[in-house]
């Protein structure tokens, strides 16, 4: 615990357990508030929204065995996602290691794949110096997770002489003269330059340069999931998300684009649909901290492994002249824009959570879970910050949303946190609300019931012939009376005319509150781009009838 | 196509398993292997991995980057000889020998 204060932490997220008693010992002496969640998965899921929100490594305790399997899905959306959270966890005795004693599992094979490092400890004097590395490790660079298991019988020794070793991440510079040059020509020499904008400007902290590059250049900018709010989604030269359920006008801008400048940003299967025909007349610049990236899936034109925020800054391509295709663009965000007039008394989602965007203030937290709400929530909700919208982009974990938001409130308290999610993905950690309650976190919940899995039935019906398979939770709970069950308070609403009554009662309750909103089990999330189709294949689809 | 990795890594917990597992994870058939001992017992290893891509044309220069990001290697060379690792870096091409280093671990000070 002295070596986690000596980091600076000062709240971890755990689950306690036999071999990781020693630290739970520890842990009531010590500062740090530690978070009991009711699943390590919640503590692995909370400890990324903390990590998120708060620009800080998120630490996650748990026990061997059980304690460490549980942990995986939240160690491999880190991973996916690029979030600096240290897991510790025990493992049973070094001397019963590789014996199949009780509660031990191969933790340290088991994440191998997922982490961006793992150490067991071997000494109790190497306690402070693994945590300090790990946390260096989790945070420089391209952030990411690292896992310490950490034996019993090392974990209960006393430590004689501690070597703390500091660490300090060495700030990023700028690329080369000479490669920011070759930026500045290659954006001067094209007449229709796209800025495609991914997670990665956010770990740089590069969103006010990005937002800087573009109001010098007018050089319009669409976004991935996760590079939502790195630049306001109400700039006007922002089009929106593209990729399978992007907006359709920043689809056509990438297809049209004869320079692609990719910022933190990989080129993601969801992205790009058939790699192929992904942007097929552009150019591109691909600027990211991780070399490994260059050239992965795309061809690349120009590599720039330096410093996002400093590239965007020291570049200077103007005076440029893209007036035209700035009016192409301007033309198809209007032409394309989504209505939110579905007819019928029911509710339409997606009406309900721009409305619920624009009350909740501009810099409200949104977290979701995995599936159509996730998607609605990305097309039609806004974002000045990306800390405003986490969501489990790269692994698309169900159970991501309450979890995470539970740290994003923690590491926020006075913002207002949303959890946007659904009926299949609130049962994935639904026990999660007794941590609400615990500790009153005043987060905000909205579960959109569709009595059914909805992305998975979407797909069925478009390329499975409509055989639905598997998707139909018509025998949910009543959510409403479980949520009141934990000590939650909740209410639930079925008619369009009662949306803007729920939003205001949602925003204004002063605690854990959960909505519960009845939606039509048709609606599908739309443009959709079929699996490994080109993104100029946009299947559109108007609003369904809600009942 | 075949290709010969050259792979310095440390002594740290399970480095060679780390290093052939991501080789097979990224799409790499493993078809050699050779990781001599070391003279000093705290000296790094140098393995020399023959590879063949299981999936048709994965750049061998990708492949050869996520391997040095890992924090166990001190550098990568890529190419059809199986000549020891070299201590200049130079720009990554496919089909050529390479030599990679990871840039690491820079600001460390001992309190």
């Amino acid at each position: 615990m002295r070596a986690l204060e000596r980091e600076g932490v000062d709240m971890i997220f755990g689950y306690p357990g036999g071999a990781i008693m020693p630290v739970y010992d520890a842990l009531t002496g010590s500062p740090i508030t530690h978070i009991l969640t009711r699943h390590e998965q919640g503590a692995a899921f909370a400890a990324e929204g903390y990590a998120r929100v708060s620009g800080r490594v998120g630490v996650c305790l748990a026990t061997s065995g059980p304690g460490l399997t549980n942990l995986v899905t939240g160690i491999a959306d880190a991973y996916a996602d690029s979030i600096p959270v240290v897991y510790i966890a025990g493992q049973v005795a070094a001397p019963f290691m590789g014996t199949d004693a009780f509660q031990e599992v191969d933790g340290f094979g088991i994440t191998m794949p997922i982490v961006k490092h793992s150490f067991i400890i071997r000494s109790t004097e190497e306690i402070p110096d693994v945590i300090s590395e790990a946390m260096y490790i989790a945070a420089s660079g391209r952030p990411g997770p690292v896992v310490i298991e950490l034996p019993k019988d090392i974990g209960a020794s006393a430590i004689t002489e501690a070597v703390f070793v500091n660490r300090k991440i060495e700030e990023r510079t700028a690329d080369t003269r000479a490669v920011l040059a070759a930026a500045e020509e290659m954006i001067r020499d094209a007449e229709k330059p796209l800025l495609y904008v991914g997670g990665g400007v956010a770990i740089a902290d590069a969103c006010n340069e990005l937002t800087s590059f573009v109001d010098r250049t007018g050089i319009p900018a669409v976004a991935t999931l996760k590079g939502l709010g790195c630049i306001p989604t109400d700039h006007p030269s922002f089009i929106g998300m593209l990729g399978m359920h992007g907006l359709k006008a920043a689809n056509m801008a990438v297809q049209e684009s004869d320079l692609l400048i990719a910022l933190g940003a990989r080129f993601d299967d969801r992205v790009t649909g058939n790699l192929a025909s992904f942007a097929p007349h552009a150019r591109v610049i691909h600027m990211d901290v991780d070399p490994a990236e260059m050239g992965k899936l795309r061809a690349v034109d120009l590599s720039m492994t330096g410093d996002i925020g400093r590239n965007l800054t020291a570049m200077n391509p103007t005076p440029i002249d893209i007036s035209t295709w700035q009016d192409w663009i301007a033309e198809n965000k209007t032409a394309y824009a989504p209505r939110y007039d579905a007819p019928g008394e029911g509710i339409y989602a997606p009406a309900l959570l721009n409305k619920l965007s624009h009350d909740a203030g501009r810099d409200a937290i949104f977290t979701c879970d995995v599936g159509q709400h996730q998607m609605w929530v990305a097309q039609h909700c806004r974002f000045t910050r990306p800390e405003g919208h986490l969501t489990s982009g790269g692994l698309g974990a169900m159970g991501f949303g309450m979890p995470a938001g539970i740290g994003a409130k923690l590491a926020a308290p006075d913002d207002t946190v949303i959890t946007v999610t659904g009926d299949g993905s609130i049962m994935m950690n639904i026990q999660e609300l007794a941590t609400l309650n615990r500790y009153g976190i005043k987060l905000k919940i909205v579960l959109l019931d569709n009595s059914c899995l909805g992305m998975v039935r979407q797909w069925q019906t478009i390329f499975f012939d409509g055989n639905h398979s598997e998707v139909d939770l018509s025998d949910n709970p009543d959510f409403a009376a479980v949520a009141k069950a934990f000590g939650i308070e909740s209410f639930a609403i079925s008619r369009a005319d009662e949306v803007q009554d729920g939003i205001n009662r949602l925003l204004t309750t002063d605690g854990p509150v959960l909505m519960h909103v009845k939606i039509n089990p048709q609606e599908n999330v739309w443009p959709l781009v079929a699996p490994g189709a080109s993104i100029s294949d946009m299947m559109e689809e108007v609003p369904c009838q809600t009942p | 196509m075949s290709n010969t990795l050259s792979i310095k890594i440390d002594r740290s917990e399970r480095s060679i398993i780390r290093v052939l597992s991501i080789i097979e994870r990224r799409g790499f058939e493993i078809s050699s292997l050779d990781c001599p001992k070391e003279a000093a017992a705290d000296a790094p290893r140098v393995m020399r991995v023959g590879i063949d891509s299981r999936y048709g044309e994965r750049a061998i220069s990708t492949l050869a980057r996520q391997i040095t990001r890992l924090q166990n290697v001190q550098g990568v060379e890529t190419g059809p000889s199986r000549a020891m690792p070299q201590p200049e870096a130079h720009a990554v091409q496919d089909n050529e020998t390479m030599m990679m280093t990871p840039p690491r671990m820079a600001g460390v000070s001992v309190a």
